[in-house]
């Protein structure tokens, strides 16, 4: 017997309704509302599963998107997306690990709903614009000319990210040591001007530890040296 | 990967927090902080992500 279309393209799936969504607790709900969708289709008459798998779970991730990004709205404080920790195997795709971090998911919260499904399907996954025509129930033109401006408003404002991988690194043990050692004047140095911090704390408070940790603040504010910190790779791609 | 948009995990008085930092241009400019216990489930194994 062949594998189910569904397991075999689950992975590409849930990244397709990650991107959109930026919940994996979400994503994982359209994907369970795909199935459903999927086990009551006459699939003997599907010619291309992929694509048809893909238009599934955009129209509910779009469905889903519509609905939270009324929630998300309501917040108090600032909504960000839940991080997953990427696997290293998908460092060898130059742009899968940035689509999914932290600062190009919370660009990708700015676009509406169809405007971040488009992106999503023309940028990350290459999608035809037939196909997503299809999946949006737009006309082909108006699909381009979501895309256009999604590109541009995108374009605008992710962050330019380093070519070197070295560099990041370095930054961050920079800063690190100037935090533990409690090194303000470090701390500022290595801290843009107009460095932002968002944090979110659940949508009930602002996280009390993670307040402020902006130059003219004290150093206190920031996570205190004393505590366990373990370094990892979450996501944040 | 974590390199290019690197991240951490950190604990302070019990409290688990992701930091996901973003550097231009050798400097930190922007610093995510996420503290919602309900979005910090899935750290412990690596997401099936593919494109």
């Amino acid at each position: 017997m062949t594998e189910d279309p569904f397991v075999t393209h689950r992975r590409l799936l849930f990244t397709v309704a990650y991107e959109i969504l930026g919940s994996a607790a979400d994503a994982d709900d359209v994907l369970q509302e795909s199935w459903l969708r999927w086990a009551r289709v006459d699939q003997a008459q599907v010619l291309d599963p992929r694509a048809y798998l893909v238009r599934i779970v955009t129209r509910q991730a779009l469905n889903r998107l519509r609905t939270v990004s009324r929630r998300r709205e309501d917040y108090v404080g600032a909504w960000l997306p839940e991080p997953l920790l990427t696997s290293p195997d998908i460092a060898d795709d130059v742009e899968l690990p940035e689509s999914v971090s932290i600062a190009m998911l919370t660009v990708l919260e700015m676009l509406g709903p169809t405007e971040r499904a488009v992106f999503v399907l023309r940028e990350l996954f290459d999608t035809p614009y037939e196909e997503i025509v299809e999946a949006i129930g737009k006309s082909p033109d108006a699909a381009r000319q979501i895309a256009r401006r999604a590109r541009d408003h995108v374009a605008d404002r992710r962050p330019r990210m380093p070519v070197s991988q070295a560099e990041p690194l370095a930054v961050v043990e920079r800063f690190l040591v100037a935090v533990c050692t409690g090194h303000v004047q470090e701390q500022m140095e290595v801290m843009a001007p107009d460095v932002v911090l968002i944090a979110d704390g659940g949508g009930s408070c602002r996280p009390r530890a993670l307040r402020s940790t902006a130059p003219s603040g004290s150093p206190g504010c920031w996570p205190a040296p004393a505590g366990r910190r373990r370094r990892s790779r979450p996501a944040c791609g | 990967v974590a390199e290019r948009s690197p991240a951490a995990r950190v604990e302070i008085g019990g409290q688990m927090a992701v930091v996901s930092l973003v550097i231009e241009d050798g400097r930190l400019t922007r610093i995510y902080a996420m503290a919602d216990p309900g979005k910090l489930t899935r750290l412990d194994a690596p997401a099936e992500l593919t494109r």
